[in-house]
C-alpha cells in the first residue's frame, strides 16, 4: 500500500496562523505536507490521521540576501539552484541543492528536507557548517533554533507538536570562506546520499588551517558537526599528512549502522575518504 | 467522502470524483482511465508516473490530487497533435526502436519533452540528463538517447513517415 491508497484527512492551511491552529487542534495526529516527496513516500510507515497541506501559504518562498541570507521554508530546490544571489553569498548551499534528483526540484522544499530529520538530509551538512539558525512559529509566537540543536534523533527534530518551520537564516562570514559539499550515493542521480560532507573553512594568515567546520551525514542517527576533527585541524599546517590524519579522526566520531546500503565499516571508510576530498577541494586554488 | 476536483486534463475541463487523499496518479488512472502513466515503484524514484502539471514534469504518484485544482495537466495520451500527428519524441522513439516492453515509455517521453520543445540546441549529454531520472529495465537507454537527440533535429524531408 502506498500514498493514494492510504486514507487520511486532507486539510489545507492558507496561512502560518491557520497551520499552527490546525497543529494545535490535532497535535501529534497531524503532519505538515509541503512538497511531499519524503513524507508521502514514507506514508505507509507514518500513517498520519491528518495531513496539513501548507503548499498554498504565500510568502514562505523567498531568498533574501542582505548582510545575511534568509530563506523561506517553502523555497523549492529549483529556486535554491537558480538563485544567483544565493550562489554568490552561499555557494555551499547552492551546491548541496544540486544533489537532489531532478524530478523533485520543483516540488521539494528546504523546510521539508530539514523537518523530515533524515540522517542524510541533503541540505543539513551545509546548514550545519554555515551555523544556520531556524526560525520557527508556534502558538505563542516565534523562536529561533540553532541548526546544531535541530536534529535530535533519526527522523526526529526539536519541533514541538504546534510548531512550523518558517525560515532558515544563514549568517554570512567575514572574510573569505572556502567551502565544498561532497556526497556519495550508489547511483548518482536517483539515490539518497549514503554519506554527505560539507566543509566551510578559512585559511589563517600564516597559511595554516584557520577555522574549519565539518558537517557529516550518514554516519550517525543525525547529521552533525565533527568537532574533534575541526579542533584537530585548527592552526595546523595545510599538508597531506594533516588532512589524512584528521580525516582518519572522522572514523572515531562516526558510528554508522550496517544496513542494506552498506556496512558500518564501508560507511566509515567512505566518510574518511569524503572528508579528505572535501578538504582538498576547499584548498584547491580554483575552488571557492 | 469523495469530492469533485476540476482540472484541465489534456486540454479538456474535467471533473474528477475523488477522495482528497488520493494521489494524482490514482485519480488519472482509476477515475479517468488514463492508464498511460504507470505506477512502478513506491518512492517516486522510477519516473513511470511522470505527468506535466502547469508546465512542470512531476511524479504524479506523489502529488495529492487536491493540488491540481484548476491546473492544466498533460498526460502521454494528450501528447499527439489535434490532427493525430505524433509529437517528435513519439515519432523518434518509434523510428529509433527505443521501446521494448513499453512500460517506462510514457514517463520517459514526458521526462524529455521540455528539452525537445525548448529553445536550445542540445546533444547527447543534455538528452541523457533529461531522461536520467526515469528508469528503464529493458533497453539499456542507448536507443532512447538517440531518439531524444533525433527528436530535436529538424525533420528530414525523406525520412520514412510513421502513421499514427
Amino acid at each position: 500500500m502506498q500514498f493514494g491508497y492510504i486514507p487520511f484527512e486532507y486539510l489545507e492551511a492558507s496561512s502560518v496562523e491557520q497551520a499552527i491552529s490546525l497543529l494545535q487542534q490535532h497535535k501529534s495526529e497531524a503532519k505538515i505536507l509541503a512538497g511531499g516527496t519524503d513524507l508521502l513516500v514514507g506514508l505507509p510507515a507514518i500513517r498520519p490521521k491528518n495531513l496539513i497541506d501548507i503548499s498554498a501559504i504565500q510568502d514562505l518562498n523567498y531568498i533574501q540576501v542582505d548582510g545575511s541570507v534568509s530563506i523561506g521554508a517553502l523555497t523549492t530546490i529549483a529556486d535554491l539552484r537558480q538563485s544567483e544571489a544565493l550562489s554568490n553569498a552561499c555557494p555551499l548551499l547552492s551546491r548541496s541543492a544540486d544533489a537532489f534528483q531532478p524530478s523533485v526540484h520543483d516540488v521539494a522544499t528546504i523546510g521539508g528536507n530539514l523537518c523530515n530529520g533524515s540522517p542524510v538530509a541533503e541540505l543539513a551538512p551545509a546548514l550545519l557548517a554555515l551555523q544556520a539558525i531556524l526560525r520557527v512559529a508556534n502558538s505563542e509566537g516565534e523562536r529561533l533554533i540553532p541548526m546544531e540543536d535541530f536534529f535530535v534523533g533519526h527522523g526526529l527534530t526539536a519541533l514541538q507538536d504546534d510548531e512550523l518551520l518558517i525560515e532558515v537564516q544563514i549568517p554570512i562570514a567575514d572574510g573569505e570562506l572556502k567551502s565544498t559539499y561532497v556526497r556519495h550515493s550508489i547511483r548518482p542521480t536517483i539515490d539518497f546520499s549514503l554519506i554527505n560532507v560539507a566543509v566551510a573553512m578559512n585559511v589563517a594568515t600564516g597559511g595554516n588551517f584557520g577555522t574549519v567546520r565539518i558537517a557529516l551525514g550518514g554516519v550517525r542517527s543525525t547529521p552533525f558537526r565533527a568537532k574533534s576533527v575541526e579542533a584537530a585541524l585548527a592552526g595546523r599546517p595545510i599538508d597531506e599528512a594533516t588532512i589524512e590524519e584528521c580525516a582518519g579522526l572522522a572514523a572515531e566520531e562516526a558510528s554508522p549502522t550496517s544496513d542494506r546500503h552498506g556496512s558500518a565499516d564501508y560507511k566509515t571508510q567512505i566518510a574518511k575518504v569524503l572528508i579528505g576530498r572535501a578538504l582538498r577541494a576547499c584548498l584547491a586554488p580554483a575552488v571557492a | 467522502m469523495k469530492q469533485l476536483v476540476t482540472a484541465q486534463v489534456n486540454g479538456i475541463d474535467t471533473e474528477m470524483y475523488v477522495e482528497l487523499w488520493w494521489s494524482l496518479a490514482r485519480a488519472l488512472r482509476d477515475e479517468l482511465g488514463l492508464t498511460g502513466l504507470k505506477i512502478g515503484c513506491d518512492d517516486g524514484m522510477c519516473g513511470w508516473c511522470n505527468v506535466i502539471v502547469d508546465g512542470k514534469t512531476v511524479r504524479s504518484c506523489l502529488v495529492p490530487v487536491a493540488r491540481v485544482k484548476n491546473k492544466p495537466i498533460l498526460t502521454i495520451e494528450g501528447l499527439r497533435g489535434e490532427d493525430g500527428e505524433l509529437h517528435p519524441l513519439q515519432r523518434a522513439f518509434v523510428e529509433h526502436f527505443a521501446t521494448q516492453c513499453g512500460y517506462c515509455i510514457p514517463g520517459m517521453i514526458l521526462a524529455a519533452k521540455s528539452l525537445v520543445d525548448g529553445e536550445a540546441n542540445y546533444a547527447e549529454e543534455e538528452a541523457k540528463q533529461a531522461i536520467s531520472g526515469t528508469l528503464c529495465r529493458c533497453t539499456g537507454y542507448v536507443k532512447m538517447v538517440e531518439a531524444v537527440v533525433a527528436a530535436g533535429q529538424p525533420k528530414e524531408t525523406n525520412s520514412p513517415s510513421v502513421d499514427a
